[in-house]
C-alpha cells in the first residue's frame, strides 16, 4: 500500500512510523486519563516505557536465541536497527508480561484500575497496528466485488486491515470516553475490550487470504481469536464474582 | 433473582462461544487455491518472473522450482547492498554443491549498467545477476527499499522477507540451512 513515504532525500518507513505514533498517542492519552482512574500518571508512563524497552530488547534477544549463529563474527550487528532482526511475537509477549509484572508490584487496590487505564494505551496501539499492517500490505484481503474494495496485487480486495482498524477505533473511543467509566467498574473494561477485540478479529478474519497452514480448511488464527474471546469471558466472570 | 440473572449471563456467554465456533466452521477454506496466491510476502507463492542475466541468459523463477532460492534486490549505488555482496558471494560459493541458488536482481531501471558491470568484476561476483531493466519485477515484489532479500523454498513459497541490510554471512548461512532442511 504505502510502505515508504519519500520526502525529498528521505525515505520514511510508514509502518514503523505508524507504530511509533500509536505508542506515543496511546501512552499520552493513558497518562492524561490516569487521574480519572485514581492513578498517578507517572505510573502509567513508567509501565508503558519500560514495557516498550523490554519488548524491543526481548524481540532482539529472542531473534538471537532463535538464530544463535546469526551474529557470529559480526557481533556489532546485534545493534543494527534492521527490524527484520526482531522476533515480533516474542517481543510483544515479553513487553506485555513486563507490564503485567510492573502492575502486580503496585498496590492491590490499584491493580485493576491500572490495567483498565492501560486499555486506553492498548486500544490506541491496536488501531495503529492495523493501519501499519495496511500500509505494509500484509494480511491481504480476499478478492471481492464490493464497491469499497481496494485494488492490490492484481485484484480488488477486502481492506481487512481497515475493517480491523475501524473496529479498534470504536474500542478506543469506548476506552477513553469518561461516560463509559460509569458502566465499567474496575476490571470490567479490560474483560469487555478483550472480548470485543477477539470478536471482531474472529468475524473479519474470514475475509483475509488464508495463510499456508489450515487444519482441514479451518483457519488456525480464528481458533486463537476464539480462545481469546473465551479468556475475555472468563476474565469478566472472575471480576464479576469478586465484586459479588 | 440473582440466580436467574447469573444463569442468563452464563447462557448468553455460551451462546456467543457456540456462535463463534459456527463462524469458524462457516469460514473454513474450501477453495485451496486461495493459499496458492502469488504475493511478495512470507507464506505466499513468490511471483513468477523471467529476466536476463548480464550474459543475456534468460532465467525464469518457475524453471527453478525444486530448488531453494535466495533472491536479493540490489543496486550499485546502494551502500548496504555493496557491503553485503561479498557475503552473498561467499554463501554462493559455500552452497554451490547444494540445491540452493542465490540470485541477485539489479534494479537496472535506477542504476547504470556500466557501474553494475564494474562492481561485479571488482568483487568477482559469480552468482547470477539478473537485470530488472524496466522495474517490473521490483514492482511485483513490492520492493520499495534496497536491499531487500527474499528466501524462497523449493515449492516456490516465500519463507522470509528481509528489508534492509547488510545481512551478515552467518545469517545467510542460517537461513540457507533452514531452506535446505525443509527439503529434507
Amino acid at each position: 500500500m504505502l510502505p515508504i513515504l519519500r520526502l525529498g532525500p528521505l525515505s520514511l518507513p510508514v509502518p514503523a512510523l505508524l507504530l511509533l505514533v500509536g505508542f506515543w498517542l496511546g501512552s499520552y492519552i493513558a497518562e492524561k486519563s490516569a487521574p480519572r482512574f485514581g492513578i498517578e500518571p507517572r505510573i502509567i508512563e513508567r509501565i508503558s516505557w519500560i514495557g516498550l524497552l523490554a519488548g524491543l530488547i526481548g524481540a532482539r534477544l529472542s531473534f538471537l536465541v532463535e538464530n544463535p549463529g546469526a551474529f557470529q563474527g559480526q557481533w556489532l550487528s546485534l545493534l543494527s536497527l534492521n527490524p527484520s532482526f526482531l522476533n515480533s511475537a516474542s517481543g510483544v509477549t515479553i513487553g506485555i508480561f513486563t507490564m503485567l509484572i510492573l502492575v502486580l508490584r503496585e498496590e492491590k487496590t490499584n491493580q485493576l484500575k491500572i490495567i483498565d487505564n492501560m486499555m486506553i494505551f492498548a486500544s490506541a496501539q491496536l488501531v495503529f497496528i492495523f493501519l501499519s499492517r495496511f500500509a505494509a500490505g500484509t494480511g491481504l484481503g480476499m478478492a471481492t466485488e464490493v464497491t469499497w474494495g481496494i485494488y492490490f496485487l492484481g485484484s480488488v480486495r477486502h481492506p481487512v486491515q481497515l475493517y480491523f482498524a475501524l473496529m479498534a477505533s470504536i474500542g478506543f473511543v469506548v476506552a477513553i470516553l469518561p461516560r463509559f467509566d460509569r458502566i465499567f467498574l474496575p476490571g470490567y473494561k479490560t474483560a469487555a475490550l478483550l472480548s470485543y477485540t477477539a470478536s471482531y478479529l474472529l468475524l473479519f478474519s474470514r475475509y483475509q487470504v488464508p495463510g499456508t497452514t489450515s487444519l482441514s480448511g479451518i483457519r488456525p488464527d480464528q481458533i486463537i481469536y476464539w480462545f481469546l474471546l473465551l479468556i475475555g469471558i472468563l476474565l469478566f466472570n472472575l471480576v464479576h464474582s469478586r465484586k459479588t | 433473582m440473582k440466580t436467574y440473572s447469573k444463569t442468563l449471563q452464563y447462557a448468553m456467554q455460551i451462546i456467543i462461544l457456540v456462535i463463534g465456533l459456527f463462524w469458524i466452521w462457516f469460514s473454513r477454506i474450501e477453495d485451496q487455491s486461495q493459499s496458492q496466491l502469488q504475493a511478495p510476502q512470507a507464506g505466499y507463492i513468490a511471483p513468477n518472473f523471467e529476466l536476463y542475466t548480464l550474459n543475456s541468459e534468460p532465467i525464469s523463477l518457475t524453471d527453478l522450482r525444486g530448488k531453494s532460492i535466495i533472491l536479493n534486490f540490489w543496486a550499485s549505488w546502494c551502500p548496504p547492498c555493496r557491503a553485503e555482496m561479498p557475503d552473498f558471494q561467499q554463501a554462493s560459493h559455500e552452497y554451490s554443491d547444494s540445491d540452493l541458488i542465490i540470485l541477485g536482481v539489479n534494479a537496472t531501471n535506477q542504476d547504470a549498467l556500466i557501474e553494475v558491470n564494474r562492481f561485479i568484476q571488482n568483487h568477482e561476483i559469480t552468482f547470477p545477476i539478473l537485470l530488472d531493466t524496466d522495474g517490473t519485477v521490483s514492482q511485483d515484489y513490492q520492493v520499495h527499499s534496497l536491499p531487500t532479500t527474499f528466501f524462497i523454498d523449493k515449492n516456490g513459497r516465500i519463507s522470509k522477507v528481509v528489508i534492509g541490510g547488510p545481512l551478515p554471512l552467518s545469517f545467510l548461512r542460517i537461513e540457507a540451512e533452514k531452506l535446505l532442511m525443509e527439503e529434507n
